[in-house]
Protein backbone atom coordinates (compact mmCIF):
# COMPACT_ATOMS: atom_id res chain seq x y z
CA UNK A 1 0.00 0.00 0.00
CA UNK A 2 2.85 2.34 -0.01
CA UNK A 3 2.89 5.32 -2.46
CA UNK A 4 4.49 4.86 -6.17
CA UNK A 5 8.09 6.37 -5.78
CA UNK A 6 7.18 9.63 -7.84
CA UNK A 7 11.00 10.18 -9.53
CA UNK A 8 12.90 6.88 -8.84
CA UNK A 9 16.74 6.73 -8.78
CA UNK A 10 17.11 5.87 -12.77
CA UNK A 11 15.74 8.50 -14.97
CA UNK A 12 13.97 7.14 -18.32
CA UNK A 13 17.05 7.67 -21.24
CA UNK A 14 14.92 8.66 -23.71
CA UNK A 15 14.17 12.30 -22.80
CA UNK A 16 15.95 13.44 -25.72
CA UNK A 17 16.67 17.37 -25.97
CA UNK A 18 13.65 18.10 -23.55
CA UNK A 19 15.58 18.77 -20.49
CA UNK A 20 18.90 21.08 -20.28
CA UNK A 21 18.73 20.40 -16.78
CA UNK A 22 22.18 18.40 -15.54
CA UNK A 23 21.00 14.77 -14.53
CA UNK A 24 24.26 14.02 -11.73
CA UNK A 25 25.97 16.66 -9.17
CA UNK A 26 29.33 15.93 -11.55
CA UNK A 27 27.87 17.60 -14.21
CA UNK A 28 26.96 20.51 -13.10
CA UNK A 29 28.81 24.10 -13.96
CA UNK A 30 29.64 26.65 -11.42
CA UNK A 31 29.04 26.65 -7.57
CA UNK A 32 31.94 24.99 -6.88
CA UNK A 33 31.96 25.47 -3.30
CA UNK A 34 28.17 24.88 -3.03
CA UNK A 35 29.42 21.21 -4.98
CA UNK A 36 32.07 20.36 -2.74
CA UNK A 37 30.05 20.77 0.44
CA UNK A 38 27.29 18.60 -1.05
CA UNK A 39 29.55 16.19 -2.60
CA UNK A 40 30.78 15.52 1.22
CA UNK A 41 27.72 15.30 3.11
CA UNK A 42 26.63 12.64 0.57
CA UNK A 43 30.14 10.92 1.16
CA UNK A 44 29.26 10.76 4.71
CA UNK A 45 25.71 9.81 4.52
CA UNK A 46 26.38 7.08 2.16
CA UNK A 47 29.60 5.74 4.46
CA UNK A 48 27.20 5.90 7.72
CA UNK A 49 23.85 4.78 5.96
CA UNK A 50 22.28 7.68 6.93
CA UNK A 51 19.81 9.90 5.48
CA UNK A 52 21.22 13.16 4.49
CA UNK A 53 20.77 16.20 7.62
CA UNK A 54 18.03 18.24 5.67
CA UNK A 55 18.83 21.08 3.38
CA UNK A 56 17.80 24.58 2.58
CA UNK A 57 18.78 26.23 -0.45
CA UNK A 58 18.25 29.77 -0.59
CA UNK A 59 19.34 32.56 -3.94
CA UNK A 60 17.46 33.82 -7.18
CA UNK A 61 15.29 31.88 -9.54
CA UNK A 62 16.67 30.02 -12.03
CA UNK A 63 20.19 29.33 -10.24
CA UNK A 64 19.88 25.73 -9.69
CA UNK A 65 18.43 24.65 -6.59
CA UNK A 66 15.89 22.79 -7.78
CA UNK A 67 18.45 20.86 -10.07
CA UNK A 68 20.65 20.16 -6.75
CA UNK A 69 18.04 19.14 -4.72
CA UNK A 70 16.83 16.53 -8.09
CA UNK A 71 20.78 15.60 -8.18
CA UNK A 72 21.58 15.00 -5.02
CA UNK A 73 18.51 12.13 -4.37
CA UNK A 74 20.12 10.54 -7.57
CA UNK A 75 23.42 10.91 -6.07
CA UNK A 76 22.36 8.80 -2.81
CA UNK A 77 20.33 6.23 -4.88
CA UNK A 78 17.09 7.34 -3.34
CA UNK A 79 13.57 8.32 -4.12
CA UNK A 80 12.21 11.77 -4.05
CA UNK A 81 9.01 13.33 -3.81
CA UNK A 82 8.47 16.77 -5.36
CA UNK A 83 5.68 19.48 -4.01
CA UNK A 84 5.53 23.04 -3.71
CA UNK A 85 5.07 25.18 -0.43
CA UNK A 86 1.94 27.31 -2.50
CA UNK A 87 0.36 23.62 -2.50
CA UNK A 88 0.55 22.56 1.14
CA UNK A 89 -2.01 24.88 2.46
CA UNK A 90 -3.00 22.72 5.58
CA UNK A 91 -1.64 19.73 7.08
CA UNK A 92 -3.71 16.71 5.45
CA UNK A 93 -1.92 18.18 2.39
CA UNK A 94 1.55 17.74 3.96
CA UNK A 95 0.56 14.12 5.73
CA UNK A 96 0.44 11.49 2.54
CA UNK A 97 4.07 12.80 0.91
CA UNK A 98 5.33 11.74 5.08
CA UNK A 99 3.69 8.88 5.32
CA UNK A 100 4.75 7.32 1.89
CA UNK A 101 8.20 8.84 2.27
CA UNK A 102 10.74 5.58 2.19
CA UNK A 103 13.39 5.39 4.45
CA UNK A 104 16.46 7.63 3.68
CA UNK A 105 14.39 8.88 0.64
CA UNK A 106 13.44 13.01 0.15
CA UNK A 107 10.99 15.20 -0.02
CA UNK A 108 11.48 18.32 -2.00
CA UNK A 109 9.72 21.41 -1.35
CA UNK A 110 9.74 24.23 -3.38
CA UNK A 111 8.88 27.72 -2.68
CA UNK A 112 9.46 26.30 0.76
CA UNK A 113 8.49 29.83 2.22
CA UNK A 114 5.22 29.66 0.92
CA UNK A 115 4.24 27.38 3.64
CA UNK A 116 1.10 28.68 6.27
CA UNK A 117 2.37 28.40 9.33
CA UNK A 118 0.08 25.21 10.81
CA UNK A 119 1.83 23.41 7.73
CA UNK A 120 5.41 24.64 8.98
CA UNK A 121 4.29 23.44 12.69
CA UNK A 122 3.73 19.70 11.67
CA UNK A 123 7.06 19.88 9.92
CA UNK A 124 9.06 20.56 12.96
CA UNK A 125 8.37 17.06 14.59
CA UNK A 126 8.41 15.57 11.53
CA UNK A 127 11.87 16.92 11.08
CA UNK A 128 13.46 16.69 14.17
CA UNK A 129 11.92 12.94 15.79
CA UNK A 130 10.46 11.65 12.43
CA UNK A 131 6.90 11.98 14.17
CA UNK A 132 3.45 13.63 13.28
CA UNK A 133 0.70 14.40 15.94
CA UNK A 134 -2.84 13.38 13.71
CA UNK A 135 -5.37 15.10 15.54
CA UNK A 136 -8.38 12.66 15.36
CA UNK A 137 -12.07 14.86 16.15
CA UNK A 138 -12.60 18.47 17.40
CA UNK A 139 -12.71 20.06 20.96
CA UNK A 140 -13.29 17.62 23.78
CA UNK A 141 -12.91 14.76 21.62
CA UNK A 142 -10.05 15.31 20.07
CA UNK A 143 -7.45 12.77 20.60
CA UNK A 144 -3.66 12.89 19.53
CA UNK A 145 -2.43 10.01 17.31
CA UNK A 146 1.23 10.08 17.30
CA UNK A 147 2.88 8.75 14.28
CA UNK A 148 6.22 7.36 13.69
CA UNK A 149 7.19 7.79 10.28
CA UNK A 150 10.72 6.65 8.48
CA UNK A 151 13.66 8.85 8.59
CA UNK A 152 13.83 11.36 5.34
CA UNK A 153 15.79 14.09 4.33
CA UNK A 154 13.79 17.57 3.96
CA UNK A 155 15.24 19.93 1.14
CA UNK A 156 13.50 22.84 0.36
CA UNK A 157 14.26 25.61 -2.17
CA UNK A 158 13.53 29.61 -1.53
CA UNK A 159 14.06 32.65 -3.64
CA UNK A 160 13.45 34.29 0.21
CA UNK A 161 15.41 32.54 3.28
CA UNK A 162 13.26 35.78 4.96
CA UNK A 163 10.50 34.39 5.04
CA UNK A 164 10.85 31.35 6.60
CA UNK A 165 10.48 31.79 10.46
CA UNK A 166 13.25 31.37 12.65
CA UNK A 167 12.09 27.68 14.14
CA UNK A 168 12.01 26.03 10.70
CA UNK A 169 15.31 28.14 9.20
CA UNK A 170 16.89 26.81 12.19
CA UNK A 171 15.96 23.03 11.63
CA UNK A 172 17.71 22.28 8.72
CA UNK A 173 21.26 21.04 9.19
CA UNK A 174 22.55 22.32 6.15
CA UNK A 175 21.68 25.69 4.20
CA UNK A 176 23.34 26.99 1.34
CA UNK A 177 23.31 30.36 -0.90
CA UNK A 178 23.36 29.86 -4.24
CA UNK A 179 24.83 33.38 -6.28
CA UNK A 180 25.36 34.11 -9.64
CA UNK A 181 27.55 32.38 -12.28
CA UNK A 182 30.50 33.59 -13.78
CA UNK A 183 30.65 34.46 -17.33
CA UNK A 184 33.38 31.91 -18.17
CA UNK A 185 30.93 28.92 -16.77
CA UNK A 186 28.01 30.12 -18.28
CA UNK A 187 29.98 29.95 -21.32
CA UNK A 188 30.35 26.36 -20.65
CA UNK A 189 26.85 25.76 -19.83
CA UNK A 190 26.11 27.39 -23.02
CA UNK A 191 28.26 24.91 -25.03
CA UNK A 192 27.51 21.67 -23.30
CA UNK A 193 23.36 22.65 -23.71
CA UNK A 194 23.61 23.44 -27.37
CA UNK A 195 25.65 19.50 -27.76
CA UNK A 196 22.30 18.14 -25.49
CA UNK A 197 19.81 20.29 -28.10
CA UNK A 198 22.50 18.99 -31.07
CA UNK A 199 23.05 22.23 -32.60
CA UNK A 200 26.47 23.62 -33.52
CA UNK A 201 27.39 26.95 -32.01
CA UNK A 202 30.67 28.81 -31.98
CA UNK A 203 32.68 29.93 -29.21
CA UNK A 204 32.01 33.70 -29.76
CA UNK A 205 28.00 33.12 -30.14
CA UNK A 206 28.16 30.96 -26.92
CA UNK A 207 30.01 33.81 -25.09
CA UNK A 208 27.72 36.38 -26.71
CA UNK A 209 24.61 34.38 -25.03
CA UNK A 210 26.34 34.23 -22.08
CA UNK A 211 27.46 37.80 -21.62
CA UNK A 212 23.56 38.64 -21.86
CA UNK A 213 22.13 36.17 -19.66
CA UNK A 214 22.49 38.00 -16.10
CA UNK A 215 24.26 36.09 -14.48
CA UNK A 216 21.55 33.15 -14.83
CA UNK A 217 21.42 29.63 -16.36
CA UNK A 218 18.40 29.40 -16.88
CA UNK A 219 17.98 32.59 -18.63
CA UNK A 220 20.97 31.34 -21.22
CA UNK A 221 19.15 28.45 -21.39
CA UNK A 222 15.90 30.44 -22.36
CA UNK A 223 18.15 32.32 -24.83
CA UNK A 224 20.06 29.81 -26.29
CA UNK A 225 16.46 27.79 -27.32
CA UNK A 226 15.02 31.00 -28.69
CA UNK A 227 18.41 31.75 -31.03
CA UNK A 228 18.03 27.86 -32.08
CA UNK A 229 14.26 28.59 -33.07
CA UNK A 230 15.95 31.14 -34.73
CA UNK A 231 18.63 29.65 -36.64
CA UNK A 232 16.74 26.86 -37.50
CA UNK A 233 14.17 29.24 -39.37
CA UNK A 234 15.91 31.77 -41.10
CA UNK A 235 19.53 29.93 -41.33
CA UNK A 236 21.04 26.86 -41.59
CA UNK A 237 20.61 25.45 -38.19
CA UNK A 238 24.27 26.41 -37.09
CA UNK A 239 24.28 29.19 -34.70
CA UNK A 240 27.21 32.33 -35.73
CA UNK A 241 27.63 35.54 -33.54
CA UNK A 242 25.77 37.39 -36.07
CA UNK A 243 22.94 35.44 -35.90
CA UNK A 244 22.89 35.50 -32.46
CA UNK A 245 22.91 39.13 -31.82
CA UNK A 246 19.90 39.37 -34.60
CA UNK A 247 18.03 36.98 -32.45
CA UNK A 248 18.70 38.57 -29.22
CA UNK A 249 17.97 42.18 -30.54
CA UNK A 250 14.85 40.54 -31.61
CA UNK A 251 13.50 39.10 -28.30
CA UNK A 252 14.54 42.70 -26.75
CA UNK A 253 17.27 41.72 -25.04
CA UNK A 254 20.06 44.12 -25.19
CA UNK A 255 23.52 44.41 -24.60
CA UNK A 256 23.60 44.01 -20.88
CA UNK A 257 21.12 41.05 -21.00
CA UNK A 258 17.98 43.30 -19.59
CA UNK A 259 14.93 42.21 -20.90
CA UNK A 260 11.81 44.08 -22.06
CA UNK A 261 10.25 43.99 -18.70
CA UNK A 262 13.21 45.36 -16.68
CA UNK A 263 13.56 47.95 -19.66
CA UNK A 264 10.04 48.94 -18.95
CA UNK A 265 10.95 49.31 -14.71
CA UNK A 266 13.65 51.25 -15.60
CA UNK A 267 11.42 53.45 -18.54
CA UNK A 268 8.59 53.46 -15.75
CA UNK A 269 10.50 55.01 -12.92
CA UNK A 270 12.71 57.44 -15.06
CA UNK A 271 9.76 58.78 -16.90
CA UNK A 272 6.57 58.69 -14.64
CA UNK A 273 8.35 59.16 -11.00
CA UNK A 274 11.37 60.99 -12.24
CA UNK A 275 14.14 58.84 -11.50
CA UNK A 276 12.78 58.24 -8.31
CA UNK A 277 12.32 58.14 -5.00
CA UNK A 278 9.52 55.53 -5.74
CA UNK A 279 7.83 52.65 -3.65
CA UNK A 280 7.95 49.59 -5.37
CA UNK A 281 4.20 48.77 -5.02
CA UNK A 282 3.81 51.99 -6.93
CA UNK A 283 6.15 50.57 -9.78
CA UNK A 284 3.98 48.06 -9.77
CA UNK A 285 0.54 49.20 -9.94
CA UNK A 286 1.81 51.83 -12.86
CA UNK A 287 3.27 48.49 -14.85
CA UNK A 288 0.35 46.84 -14.15
CA UNK A 289 2.21 44.01 -13.05
CA UNK A 290 3.13 41.89 -9.63
CA UNK A 291 5.23 43.15 -6.75
CA UNK A 292 6.71 40.50 -6.26
CA UNK A 293 7.37 39.95 -9.79
CA UNK A 294 9.27 42.80 -9.43
CA UNK A 295 11.13 42.25 -6.36
CA UNK A 296 12.02 38.67 -7.04
CA UNK A 297 12.94 38.76 -10.91
CA UNK A 298 13.31 42.40 -11.45
CA UNK A 299 15.06 44.28 -9.00
CA UNK A 300 17.93 41.79 -8.08
CA UNK A 301 19.60 42.42 -11.23
CA UNK A 302 19.33 45.55 -11.59
CA UNK A 303 20.49 46.62 -7.58
CA UNK A 304 23.62 44.22 -8.71
CA UNK A 305 24.45 46.46 -11.66
CA UNK A 306 24.15 49.18 -9.80
CA UNK A 307 21.21 50.61 -12.33
CA UNK A 308 19.02 50.93 -9.06
CA UNK A 309 19.44 51.98 -5.73
CA UNK A 310 16.86 50.85 -2.81
CA UNK A 311 16.82 54.02 0.29
CA UNK A 312 14.84 53.93 2.69
CA UNK A 313 12.19 56.84 0.84
CA UNK A 314 11.90 54.09 -2.34
CA UNK A 315 13.91 53.27 -5.55
CA UNK A 316 16.42 55.51 -7.17
CA UNK A 317 17.53 54.95 -10.74
CA UNK A 318 21.50 55.78 -10.80
CA UNK A 319 23.33 57.76 -13.42
CA UNK A 320 24.11 54.35 -15.17
CA UNK A 321 20.71 54.16 -16.56
CA UNK A 322 20.27 57.46 -17.92
CA UNK A 323 23.19 56.57 -19.68
CA UNK A 324 22.19 53.03 -20.75
CA UNK A 325 18.36 53.92 -21.55
CA UNK A 326 20.77 57.41 -23.69
CA UNK A 327 18.48 59.64 -21.69
CA UNK A 328 19.90 62.98 -20.20
CA UNK A 329 18.82 63.13 -16.19
CA UNK A 330 16.59 65.73 -15.32
CA UNK A 331 19.20 68.67 -14.02
CA UNK A 332 17.59 68.93 -10.83
CA UNK A 333 18.70 64.96 -10.25
CA UNK A 334 22.05 66.18 -9.86
CA UNK A 335 21.26 68.79 -7.19
CA UNK A 336 20.37 65.86 -4.68
CA UNK A 337 17.47 67.45 -3.42
CA UNK A 338 14.42 67.67 -5.81
CA UNK A 339 11.64 68.04 -3.16
CA UNK A 340 12.40 71.05 -1.13
CA UNK A 341 10.71 71.09 1.75
CA UNK A 342 10.06 75.26 1.87
CA UNK A 343 8.71 75.52 -1.67
CA UNK A 344 8.91 79.27 -0.91
CA UNK A 345 12.66 79.36 -1.37
CA UNK A 346 12.13 78.64 -4.75
CA UNK A 347 11.78 81.50 -7.38
CA UNK A 348 8.37 82.55 -7.19
CA UNK B 1 -13.18 6.40 -26.31
CA UNK B 2 -10.74 9.61 -26.77
CA UNK B 3 -12.20 13.31 -26.83
CA UNK B 4 -13.16 14.62 -29.85
CA UNK B 5 -11.18 17.27 -30.65
CA UNK B 6 -12.54 20.60 -30.05
CA UNK B 7 -10.98 22.15 -32.63
CA UNK B 8 -8.95 20.66 -35.71
CA UNK B 9 -6.57 22.15 -38.29
CA UNK B 10 -9.50 22.81 -40.79
CA UNK B 11 -11.92 25.58 -40.01
CA UNK B 12 -15.00 25.01 -41.30
CA UNK B 13 -15.70 27.71 -43.55
CA UNK B 14 -19.07 28.78 -43.19
CA UNK B 15 -18.62 30.81 -40.19
CA UNK B 16 -19.34 33.75 -42.59
CA UNK B 17 -18.93 37.08 -40.89
CA UNK B 18 -19.78 36.31 -37.32
CA UNK B 19 -16.23 36.24 -36.11
CA UNK B 20 -14.30 39.21 -36.35
CA UNK B 21 -11.38 37.43 -34.75
CA UNK B 22 -8.52 36.53 -37.29
CA UNK B 23 -7.98 33.27 -38.82
CA UNK B 24 -4.29 32.66 -39.03
CA UNK B 25 -1.41 34.85 -37.76
CA UNK B 26 -1.36 36.50 -41.17
CA UNK B 27 -4.12 38.08 -40.74
CA UNK B 28 -3.19 40.20 -37.55
CA UNK B 29 -3.10 43.53 -37.63
CA UNK B 30 -0.50 45.12 -34.90
CA UNK B 31 2.10 43.63 -32.23
CA UNK B 32 4.50 43.07 -34.78
CA UNK B 33 7.46 42.07 -32.62
CA UNK B 34 5.45 39.20 -31.08
CA UNK B 35 3.87 38.31 -34.40
CA UNK B 36 7.48 37.71 -35.84
CA UNK B 37 9.05 35.75 -32.87
CA UNK B 38 5.97 33.34 -32.96
CA UNK B 39 6.35 33.08 -36.64
CA UNK B 40 10.14 31.80 -36.26
CA UNK B 41 9.13 29.54 -33.05
CA UNK B 42 6.66 27.86 -35.14
CA UNK B 43 9.03 28.04 -38.17
CA UNK B 44 11.46 26.13 -36.30
CA UNK B 45 9.24 23.99 -34.41
CA UNK B 46 7.74 22.39 -37.20
CA UNK B 47 11.28 22.11 -39.10
CA UNK B 48 12.34 20.13 -36.16
CA UNK B 49 8.78 18.33 -35.65
CA UNK B 50 9.29 19.30 -32.22
CA UNK B 51 6.03 20.22 -30.23
CA UNK B 52 6.05 24.03 -29.92
CA UNK B 53 7.18 25.11 -26.22
CA UNK B 54 5.12 26.53 -23.83
CA UNK B 55 3.71 29.87 -24.65
CA UNK B 56 2.09 32.29 -21.76
CA UNK B 57 0.55 35.55 -23.23
CA UNK B 58 0.18 38.08 -20.91
CA UNK B 59 -1.10 41.43 -21.11
CA UNK B 60 -4.51 43.54 -20.71
CA UNK B 61 -7.62 42.15 -21.57
CA UNK B 62 -8.53 42.76 -25.46
CA UNK B 63 -5.14 42.92 -26.87
CA UNK B 64 -5.37 39.33 -28.67
CA UNK B 65 -4.03 36.58 -26.33
CA UNK B 66 -6.67 34.07 -27.45
CA UNK B 67 -6.80 35.14 -30.68
CA UNK B 68 -2.43 34.10 -30.92
CA UNK B 69 -3.78 30.76 -28.91
CA UNK B 70 -6.29 29.87 -31.67
CA UNK B 71 -3.70 30.58 -34.64
CA UNK B 72 -0.85 29.00 -33.67
CA UNK B 73 -2.10 26.01 -33.58
CA UNK B 74 -4.02 26.62 -37.33
CA UNK B 75 -0.51 27.46 -37.74
CA UNK B 76 1.01 24.20 -37.07
CA UNK B 77 -1.91 22.27 -38.05
CA UNK B 78 -2.79 20.81 -34.88
CA UNK B 79 -5.61 20.61 -32.46
CA UNK B 80 -6.31 22.38 -29.62
CA UNK B 81 -8.35 21.99 -26.65
CA UNK B 82 -9.35 25.52 -24.79
CA UNK B 83 -10.37 25.43 -21.43
CA UNK B 84 -9.58 28.75 -18.37
CA UNK B 85 -8.47 28.18 -14.91
CA UNK B 86 -11.89 28.78 -13.29
CA UNK B 87 -13.07 25.73 -14.69
CA UNK B 88 -10.01 23.14 -13.64
CA UNK B 89 -10.96 23.78 -10.04
CA UNK B 90 -9.98 20.08 -9.30
CA UNK B 91 -6.55 17.72 -10.81
CA UNK B 92 -9.42 15.63 -11.97
CA UNK B 93 -11.06 18.36 -14.25
CA UNK B 94 -7.01 18.95 -15.77
CA UNK B 95 -6.08 15.13 -16.48
CA UNK B 96 -8.92 14.48 -19.05
CA UNK B 97 -7.17 17.46 -21.20
CA UNK B 98 -3.94 15.95 -20.58
CA UNK B 99 -4.17 11.98 -21.12
CA UNK B 100 -6.78 13.37 -24.13
CA UNK B 101 -3.76 15.86 -25.79
CA UNK B 102 -2.41 14.50 -28.99
CA UNK B 103 1.19 14.34 -29.91
CA UNK B 104 2.27 18.36 -30.67
CA UNK B 105 -1.27 19.23 -29.83
CA UNK B 106 -1.88 22.42 -28.10
CA UNK B 107 -3.44 23.14 -24.72
CA UNK B 108 -5.27 26.29 -24.21
CA UNK B 109 -6.11 27.55 -20.77
CA UNK B 110 -7.17 31.24 -20.50
CA UNK B 111 -7.15 32.81 -17.32
CA UNK B 112 -4.74 30.46 -16.42
CA UNK B 113 -3.86 32.52 -12.90
CA UNK B 114 -7.49 31.57 -11.70
CA UNK B 115 -6.07 28.05 -10.93
CA UNK B 116 -5.76 26.33 -7.88
CA UNK B 117 -2.04 25.88 -6.45
CA UNK B 118 -3.46 22.10 -6.10
CA UNK B 119 -3.75 22.23 -10.36
CA UNK B 120 -0.97 24.35 -10.82
CA UNK B 121 1.52 21.81 -9.26
CA UNK B 122 -0.11 18.92 -11.53
CA UNK B 123 0.93 20.97 -14.55
CA UNK B 124 4.26 21.17 -13.22
CA UNK B 125 5.58 17.34 -14.01
CA UNK B 126 2.93 17.79 -17.40
CA UNK B 127 4.74 20.48 -18.80
CA UNK B 128 8.35 19.19 -17.92
CA UNK B 129 8.52 15.43 -18.42
CA UNK B 130 5.43 15.36 -19.83
CA UNK B 131 3.97 13.18 -16.92
CA UNK B 132 1.65 12.91 -14.54
CA UNK B 133 1.05 11.82 -11.44
CA UNK B 134 -2.53 10.67 -10.34
CA UNK B 135 -3.02 10.30 -6.40
CA UNK B 136 -5.47 7.59 -5.11
CA UNK B 137 -7.17 7.46 -1.97
CA UNK B 138 -6.78 9.96 0.69
CA UNK B 139 -3.99 10.83 3.94
CA UNK B 140 -2.22 8.01 5.06
CA UNK B 141 -4.02 5.42 2.30
CA UNK B 142 -2.89 7.81 -1.05
CA UNK B 143 -1.17 5.99 -3.92
CA UNK B 144 0.28 7.45 -6.96
CA UNK B 145 0.19 6.29 -10.13
CA UNK B 146 2.61 7.37 -12.60
CA UNK B 147 1.19 8.02 -16.48
CA UNK B 148 3.28 9.32 -18.98
CA UNK B 149 1.64 11.75 -21.95
CA UNK B 150 2.06 12.62 -25.17
CA UNK B 151 4.37 15.92 -25.86
CA UNK B 152 2.09 18.98 -25.92
CA UNK B 153 2.19 22.97 -25.66
CA UNK B 154 0.58 24.60 -23.09
CA UNK B 155 -0.53 27.88 -24.38
CA UNK B 156 -1.44 30.33 -21.39
CA UNK B 157 -3.27 33.44 -21.13
CA UNK B 158 -3.24 36.00 -18.16
CA UNK B 159 -4.35 39.44 -17.62
CA UNK B 160 -2.03 39.28 -14.28
CA UNK B 161 1.15 37.17 -14.59
CA UNK B 162 2.12 38.05 -10.80
CA UNK B 163 -0.47 35.94 -9.35
CA UNK B 164 1.39 32.59 -11.26
CA UNK B 165 3.27 30.81 -8.58
CA UNK B 166 7.15 31.54 -9.68
CA UNK B 167 7.52 27.70 -10.43
CA UNK B 168 4.70 27.83 -12.88
CA UNK B 169 5.81 30.69 -14.56
CA UNK B 170 9.33 29.42 -15.18
CA UNK B 171 7.87 26.42 -17.11
CA UNK B 172 6.68 28.20 -19.61
CA UNK B 173 9.88 28.61 -22.53
CA UNK B 174 8.05 31.69 -24.19
CA UNK B 175 6.61 34.18 -22.50
CA UNK B 176 5.08 37.66 -24.47
CA UNK B 177 4.45 40.61 -22.73
CA UNK B 178 1.82 42.67 -24.48
CA UNK B 179 2.57 46.21 -24.62
CA UNK B 180 -0.44 48.60 -24.35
Amino acid sequence: MTREAILTGEQPMDEGDRDLRPQTIHQMVGQRSVYERMKIAVDAAIKREDPLGHILFDGPPGLGKTTFALCLPREMGVNVQLTSGAALQAPKDLVPYLTNADSRSVLFIDEIHRLPKGVEEYLYTAMEDFRIDIVHGEGTNARTLNLWIKPFTLIGATTRAGMLSAPLRDRFQIREHLDFYTLNELTEIVRRNSEKLSVEIDDAAASEIARRSRGTPRVANNLLRWVRDYATSKADGVINLEITQAALEMAGIDQRGLDRQDRKYLETLVRVFGGGPAGVEAIAHTMNTATDTLADEVEPFLLRTEMVVRTPRGRVVTAKTYEHLQITPPAAANEGDRFPLFSEDSED
Amino acid sequence: MTREAILTGEQPMDEGDRDLRPQTIHQMVGQRSVYERMKIAVDAAIKREDPLGHILFDGPPGLGKTTFALCLPREMGVNVQLTSGAALQAPKDLVPYLTNADSRSVLFIDEIHRLPKGVEEYLYTAMEDFRIDIVHGEGTNARTLNLWIKPFTLIGATTRAGMLSAPLRDRFQIRELRAR
